[in-house]
């Protein structure tokens, strides 16, 4: 089962447990102050005394609790400007993984670039990373303004328009970990969701390998797969989504080359399991109303020739 | 009641007269009832936003309704309720603690109210007609602009904005000259009530803070209207610009309406703890030195945009350094009320819910300012936690309190006290179990302005008993909302000083007549009802057939000269629907605005030119020959 | 009732009926709703002038574009009328604080002609500019603050003009007078604004490479 949220104060990177400690010695003084305060106001609110009161004694009560405010605050200054600035130790680091990043509505392009242009790998919602590397993160928006944001690896970074910018992340355990957009983006915001799936170096280079791969040739699809395959390449489909190694080269949506190897569908927000898949193909707006994918009316029959077919695409 | 003054100072009666109205008591009573309506659709949003998330996967409110619901919501808390029911309590209660019969420029606070009601009525018809805004209150380009909110959703945002700046800026000027030249004789700005200092320091900070929101909200609109490019990064605009343009507004906005609240409990701790505040001096420092620094945090709002770190350790600083002088207001209060023979009727009940309430927001709020933590949580529900607890807590509750301290004043009657003890619980406990789950949502990832949550987020249980405890907190809030319907007719009759309060307002008759004090006072301490009675003076020698009243010195309030204050007029609704078909043709054809110009002048010239028993006539007039 | 021996408890009387009935400056309350006005969009100005700062830091989609013959022109001689109403201005106070009404409203009269006069040469200007607001940023930028101004003037004018007609038909009151100065504050600001935002926009450009 997919993790479907991140907990900020389960760490699974450096940043993250830096994050989290700066959070912890705050909370510790604020709960402390927070409860002082409650006290003083108890205990001077509850118990009527002398009428009489000596105004510069409590003048000067007043004044060292200003003293005091500004000191603690000097401190938690202090603590909050240390953490910000250990936050990147990997920079300049000789071994880092660069990734792009690109924010959508309502859905995330990833891109590995490879030696080579044709050794790009295109995925989309499911970024993994290996264990114990930092990673680079380049965060363009090709519309609106987006946020990356894994709670259990680092504090957000928004994707601005016109605005490039570039965060690192390291995951120093495997695991999987659930990714949100924390940017209001428009009507489906809240189902732009993504993985960052972290394992070790041997297993994500096997990954990016096969993700290198084109699809399947005809000769290795099951007959039902390549029925699917030709209401894909002559259907709306293509119009949006691209397939390597076939004539579908659209980039409007997600690249689909390896759809059937993702964990999830539409951003995070369905299982990639067969049921989900075919109502995601059939009708995406009861899913994501609102997304920019339309439904495509089909046949029964038809529908389970093209989910065959997208389930080969591994 | 004065005959004669009351026959100079009344409004008349019926329609017209009720339309031409200038009465600062009025006025101020329609701004503050109209922001509560206001406050009840914004609540009515709200509990559909938790109704909505009550569940995983809910299908009960889709995306594009709940996100025309939370920017309803933010928009109507913002602008139409939290700052013009503050308004609305300046408008009602400077004048009377000053001392003065009315607010120095009676017609433009009539345009005021009548500007804010075009721009509310805009904002809710267009959201019956699903013409309303779905971009968030702080409508963030691109998002908000053409390109991406097409049709005119976001324009009914932009124009609505203008109308509510438009209001709060004309009550600001009007304040401060109020405050500055309309203080009673003897009444130095050191004597000055604590709320009165408030209201003070938010004017300035309207009318130097608004202006960011209006300028972007039209840039906003022009690049949606006409194509300039303001925050198109494609022919050179920019988006953070925006984001810095609105925050530079919304961040002063969030003090303009919290320093009211610290006002009114300034005001109110005196009759309950039978003592004057202690540390009047560091009250008004602390007050004038929010007012200041509140204007150098903005970018905290923008950590997780990537700005340079040097300038977010800048913002850190300042964001923290914010708290000292709101801590010594507190302190200095503490200090008023430790162990003192404190009366626990409803008023002071709030400002007791206050200090447990408010705490909790300024102590997240000193985390939100870590760049490091804020970066985990901001926009999350961990910010929607803060925002409500120093909004509710240190704003709605003082606010409450001041409904119960003041409605006596306003109407004669006094609130049940029972029905107010009930319903501060409620609220109070309401309200904290509502928002207190938040903290932990964001910290377990659940972002803002999501309209549904996946079933394996963990995000139910929290969520649902969020969506519980709001019901008590409406209920709390309702109780007040019948307490004062049924009070305003029946309530228990109060005299003029039913809490035995120190300030000038508690001088006249609950309800003030309409020319507020037979006699302008004479003040010679801060707390002027609390001296000696052989201390007390009064002024003579003004008109009474004549809406004649004495101007004061800047600081001393030494008598200066004398002045005639306007009467009704028609011309305030005039120039409030002149605006309002201007801006709102705007919306649809730049010849709004030049139309509106068109038809300004001749309302500007009804408005200003001299008409009724003029004021002395200079010696020499046009024809004549000098004397 | 004021105090006496036989009725201390009686309130202490201030008769103001001797004060006069009109104020000049930061005494009378309609000056300082006038500064404040002034102060609102003034903090407008500055604004615009500070995004046109941020975005020209933007260096790589600035476009500045220098402005010749005959616009700078006749956006100079635009400025020399402002600079030269200011003189009359200060006259025409200077006389209503005497409660000279004639000097006063000559010299007004010929604060509001130079300026009217601005406004004039400002409709060609219009039509001289190479680029519109929808041009690009900078355009956007430069048309807003150069509405801006032009609304201040032209309110200026028309308040001068309302104010000519009552000092030239009558009936004049002594509250008038204090009136001219506080309407004077528009005024000055309307020249003084405009320093700062015709170096930005008409000058600046002059110190970019083209």
């Amino acid at each position: 089962m997919m993790p479907a949220s991140g907990y900020a104060l389960a760490p699974a990177g450096p940043q993250a447990a830096r994050l989290a400690q700066v959070f912890w010695a705050f909370f510790a003084v604020c709960a402390v102050v927070y409860v002082v305060v409650v006290a003083l106001l108890l205990l001077g609110a509850l118990r009527p005394g002398a009428a009489a009161v000596d105004e510069p004694a409590r003048l000067r009560l007043v004044a060292a609790g200003g003293v005091l405010t500004a000191l603690t605050l000097v401190g938690l200054l202090v603590v909050s400007i240390h953490g910000g600035h250990q936050l990147n130790p990997m920079r300049g680091a000789k071994d880092v993984l660069t990734v792009q990043v690109i924010g959508r509505q309502w859905w995330w392009e990833l891109r590995y670039p490879g030696t080579a242009p044709d050794q790009e790998v295109v995925t989309a919602n499911e970024l993994h990373v290996p264990v114990g590397r930092p990673v680079l993160l380049r965060l363009v928006s090709r519309d609106v303004i987006h946020s990356f944001w894994v709670p259990e690896l680092h504090g957000k970074r928004d994707l601005i328009p016109g605005h490039d910018s570039t965060t690192y992340i390291q995951a120093d355990r495997a695991g999987v970990f659930r990714g949100q957009c924390a940017e209001f983006c428009g009507t489906q915001h809240a189902q732009m969701g993504f993985l960052v799936i972290a394992e070790p170096e041997e297993k994500f280079q096997a990954w990016l390998s096969a993700q290198r791969t084109p699809a399947p040739p005809q000769e290795a699809l099951s007959a039902e797969a390549r029925r699917g395959q030709d209401l894909f390449l002559h259907g709306t489909c293509v119009m949006c989504h691209r397939v390597a190694g076939t004539s579908a080269g659209a980039t409007m949506g997600p690249d689909l080359t390896h759809v059937g190897s993702r964990a999830t569908l539409a951003a995070g927000s369905l299982p990639n399991v067969h049921d989900h898949l075919r109502r995601w193909v059939a009708d995406a707006q009861s899913v994501k109303p609102g997304s920019h994918m339309p439904p495509t009316p089909l046949s029964a029959a038809d529908q389970d020739s093209l989910v065959t077919y997208l389930e080969a695409l591994r | 009641m004065n005959d004669a003054l009351a026959a100079t100072w009344s409004p008349g009666r019926g329609l017209s007269a009720w339309l031409r109205e200038v009465r600062h008591t009025e006025i101020g009573k329609r701004f503050v009832v109209t922001a509560f309506l206001f406050f009840a659709a914004g609540g009515i949003e709200a509990a559909l936003m938790r109704l909505q998330l009550s569940r995983p996967a809910n299908a009960m409110v889709g995306p594009d309704l709940y996100n025309r619901l939370f920017t309803t919501h933010g928009s109507t808390m913002m602008f139409l309720f939290a700052v013009p029911v503050m308004q609305g309590v300046g408008t009602f209660i400077v004048p009377l603690m000053i001392g003065a019969r009315n607010l120095a420029f009676p017609r433009l606070s009539a345009y005021s109210y009548y500007v804010y009601l075009v721009g509310g009525l805009l904002l809710y018809v267009g959201f019956s007609f699903r013409a309303g805004p779905d971009a968030g209150w702080f409508a963030y380009t691109p998002l908000s602009g053409p390109a991406f909110s097409p049709g005119k959703r976001m324009d009914v945002w932009a124009q609505m904005i203008t109308f509510t700046e438009l209001s709060a800026l004309a009550t600001a000027v009007n304040l401060v000259v109020t405050i500055f030249k309309l203080r009673a004789p003897g009444m130095s700005i050191t004597r000055m009530p604590l709320l009165v200092w408030a209201f003070l320091v938010v004017a300035f900070m309207i009318i130097f803070a608004m202006p960011a929101v209006v300028v972007a909200s039209s840039c906003l609109a022009l690049d949606r209207l006409v194509g300039t490019h303001f925050f198109n990064h494609a022919e050179g605009g920019d988006h953070l610009l925006w984001q810095h343009m609105f925050w530079f507004f919304a961040h002063p906005e969030v003090y303009i309406i919290f320093l009211p609240g610290l006002g009114m409990i300034s005001a109110i701790l005196p009759a309950f703890t039978r003592r004057r505040v202690l540390g009047y001096d560091v009250v008004v420092l602390a007050t004038v030195t929010t007012g200041f620094v509140a204007f150098g945090v903005w970018v905290h709002h923008m950590f997780a945009a990537g700005l340079p770190q040097l300038g977010d350790s800048y913002f850190t600083a300042s964001s923290l350094i914010i708290t000292i002088p709101t801590g010594l207001q507190l302190f200095c209060w503490l200090a008023t009320l430790w162990r003192a023979p404190l009366r626990f009727a409803t008023p002071l009940l709030f400002v007791l819910g206050f200090f447990v309430t408010f705490v909790v927001g300024g102590l997240t709020g000193v985390m939100l300012a870590a760049v490091p933590i804020d970066l985990q949580v901001h926009d999350t529900m961990f910010v929607v936690a803060h925002l409500h607890y120093v909004l509710i807590g240190g704003a709605v509750f003082p606010l409450l309190g001041g409904v119960y301290y003041w409605f006596p004043k306003a109407t004669g009657r006094l609130l049940n006290e029972r029905a107010g003890k009930l319903s501060f619980w409620l609220t109070l406990l309401g309200f904290n179990a509502t928002f207190f789950p938040l903290h932990m949502l964001g910290l377990h990832g659940m972002p803002r302005r999501v309209y549904t949550y996946l079933p394996g987020s963990g995000w139910h249980h929290l969520n649902l008993f969020a969506t519980v405890a709001s019901g008590v907190l409406a209920l709390g809030v309702l109780i007040t909302f019948l307490n004062v319907i049924v009070s305003h007719r029946r309530g228990q009759r109060a005299e003029a000083n039913p809490w035995q309060a120190d300030s000038l307002e508690w001088a006249v008759p609950s309800p003030p007549p309409p020319y507020n004090f037979a006699d302008i006072p004479t003040v010679s301490s801060r707390a002027p009802l609390w001296e000696e009675p052989s201390a007390r003076g009064v002024v003579t020698g003004l008109a009474t057939d004549q809406r004649e009243v004495v101007v004061t010195t800047l600081l001393d309030a030494a008598p200066d000269h004398r002045t005639i204050l306007a009467g009704p007029s028609i011309w305030p609704l005039a120039a409030a629907a002149v605006t309002g078909v201007g801006f709102i043709v705007s919306m649809f054809t730049p010849w709004g605005l030049p139309v509106a110009v068109a038809l300004g002048v001749p309302v500007m010239v009804g408005w200003f030119w001299p008409k009724g028993r003029p004021t002395p006539l200079h010696a020499e007039q046009p024809g004549t020959k000098a004397a | 009732m004021s105090a006496t021996a036989n009725n201390p408890a009686a309130p202490r009387s201030l008769d103001v009926s001797g004060l006069p009935s009109h104020a000049f400056g930061h005494r009378a309350p309609l000056w300082w709703g006038v500064l404040l006005m002034v102060a609102i969009e003034a903090t407008t100005m500055a604004l615009l002038l500070v995004s046109y700062l941020y975005l020209r830091g933007n260096e790589d989609a600035w476009r500045p574009v220098r402005l010749g013959w005959p616009t700078l022109e006749v956006a100079i001689v635009q400025m020399a009328l402002l600079l030269a109403s200011v003189l009359p201005t200060m006259g025409a106070v200077r006389a209503a604080r005497d409660g000279r009404l004639k000097a006063t409203r000559a010299r007004l009269l010929l604060a509001t002609a130079l300026g009217a006069a601005m406004l004039v040469l400002r409709c060609f200007e219009i039509r001289l500019l190479p680029f519109r607001w929808d041009t690009d940023a900078r355009g956007s930028v430069f048309w807003m603050t150069f509405g801006l101004h032009t609304a201040h003037v032209l309110t200026g004018v028309l308040e001068n003009a309302m104010m000519l007609v009552l000092l030239y038909r009558g009936r004049v009151e002594e509250k008038h007078f204090g009136d001219v100065e506080a309407g004077a504050l528009l005024w000055y600001f309307s020249v003084v604004e405009w320093l700062p935002a015709m170096a930005l926009l008409y000058f600046d450009p002059l110190l970019w490479p083209t």
